[in-house]
């Protein structure tokens, strides 16, 4: 057998399918690439734009037609727009990768002028004797802003958990001072942890964003157990989160004292809690709420200024923004509460504008 | 001494360990605008001031009010000299839950300073 055999009709053929194949592997590569959620622009060595897909056309707002044959760093804000030529060279004479490989978070520039972060990877390859780059871009606006409201929060959190410790340690200070004894300073701490750690549980129900007046009483008047003891009546009120708190907290000493010494403390003693929207004449609202210990035992004023009377008729009306009165008429502690509904009604502006 | 602090429990606790250290207290200013009204209306020699007073709002403008006046004052805050805007953290910062050791110190070095 001798000689070059020439081509047969079935190798003919069999090239023509290879073609045929091919063309429709080119035909699938396309569509894979025009049809990809990421942009994709290819360059060549020298930033020559190659291809630019529909993904990189609708993010940078430019036309593939527009782009063909202009230097890539028109997607570029500065100073990353005059120093591409410069990366380009450097790795064409150095092979020193930045990038290439590698990928990385950095800004884009659209057609109007606006600059926004992306993740970009770069892929080369060659074709024959020429290099190209892949660029692949995803848009992480999104993602950034997402990292800043977690970073936020972790602050907000670590300066929340600051500020609870030094409220502990305000509480635990107090009781401490005005403790007869160590089981008595024991049983107090305790008793003020549990009740702020309610407060908590209601505010956080609503994410920080205050409570209904109404929730706070049934949430303290439960821990007591004794339902049956009170009547509470009162129209829907919300109050801000730190409003809730020191209401909750002073409702907490007004309980705690009513069962060691006042209504709560004997058989036949009940407790009345009624509160109100009242009009005033600036077309403002006010809030009056009384507490009236009924059928208790004689009772007079504490001779020394306790956690808890301080905690009412000092604090809370700094945080209501009104007047408390806490009287000890012979019948039973009262205690009555003033406050202006604009006031008590502020949201958490934070985790609102945060989130 | 002008205390601000908008967290009720926190300002009962300040307030409790400067009468410790035989301070008297003009406040406690628990909202920006209380403190600067206190600022610029009340006397005092020292001031302690919390940063972040809620609702976004700070003691900022009313440690601009004593710089004008010349009262020293100190930052009390949870988030370290971060949280203090960068021309004011010459000012001494004492963190939360407070040392009152630390306390002490600071009040003794801005009222000598």
């Amino acid at each position: 057998m001798g000689g070059t055999p020439k081509p047969t009709r079935e190798a003919r053929s069999s090239r023509e399918r290879q073609a045929g194949k091919s063309a429709a592997g080119d035909a699938r590569y396309r569509a894979i690439v025009d049809t990809a959620v990421d942009a994709i622009v290819v360059i060549d060595e020298r930033g020559r734009i190659e291809a630019f897909n529909p993904a990189a056309e609708r993010l940078f707002g430019y036309t593939a037609v527009e782009m063909i044959g202009h230097n890539v760093n028109m997607l570029m804000p500065e100073p990353y727009h005059a120093e591409h030529d410069g990366y380009l060279a450097r790795y064409r004479d150095t092979g020193e990768r930045r990038i290439i490989g590698i990928g990385r978070e950095v800004n884009g520039l659209r057609a109007d002028g606006s600059t926004f972060p992306l993740e970009l990877s770069i892929a080369e390859w060659r074709d024959r004797d020429k290099r190209f780059f892949t660029g692949v871009m995803r848009d992480i606006t999104e993602r950034r802003r997402a990292e800043e409201l977690q970073r936020l929060l972790v602050n907000e959190l670590n300066h929340r958990v600051k500020n609870t410790l030094a409220t502990v340690q305000s509480v635990a200070g107090q009781t401490l001072r005005n403790a007869a004894d160590l089981g008595d300073a024991r049983e107090s701490l305790t008793t003020r942890l549990l009740a702020l750690s309610r407060g908590h549980d209601i505010l956080t129900r609503e994410s920080w964003d205050g409570a209904e007046l109404a929730d706070i009483v049934a949430a303290v008047v439960a821990s007591h157990g004794e339902v049956e003891r009170f009547s509470i009546e009162g129209p829907p009120v919300r109050l801000a989160p730190k409003a809730a708190l020191a209401l909750s907290m002073a409702l907490h000493e007004l309980m705690t004292n009513a069962a060691k010494y006042g209504a709560l403390s004997n058989a036949d003693g009940h407790v009345r809690l009624v509160w109100k929207r009242v009009a005033t004449a600036d077309a403002q609202e006010r809030l009056n709420m009384t507490w009236e210990e009924i059928n208790g035992p004689v009772v007079s004023r504490p001779t020394r200024q306790g956690f808890g009377t301080r905690l009412i008729t000092g604090g809370l009306a700094r945080e209501l923004g009104g007047n408390v009165r806490l009287d000890y008429p012979p019948g039973g502690v009262v205690c009555e509460i003033d406050a202006e509904l604009a006031r008590t009604g502020q949201s958490n502006r934070f985790i609102r504008g945060a989130a | 001494m002008l205390v601000v602090e908008d967290e009720l429990f926190v300002a009962m606790l300040v307030e409790d360990l400067l009468s410790d250290l035989g301070c008297e207290v003009v406040g406690p200013a628990a909202s920006a605008s209380e403190a600067v009204r206190l600022a610029e209306r009340e006397s005092f020699d020292l001031a302690l001031l919390d940063v972040n007073l809620g609702d976004g709002e700070t003691s900022f403008r009313t440690a601009e009010i004593l710089r004008e006046r010349g009262v020293a004052f100190a930052f009390v805050t949870g988030y370290g000299d971060q949280g203090v805007r960068p021309d004011l953290r010459d000012a001494p910062i004492v963190s939360k839950p407070i040392d009152p050791r630390q306390l002490a110190r600071v009040i003794d070095r801005i009222g000598n300073g």
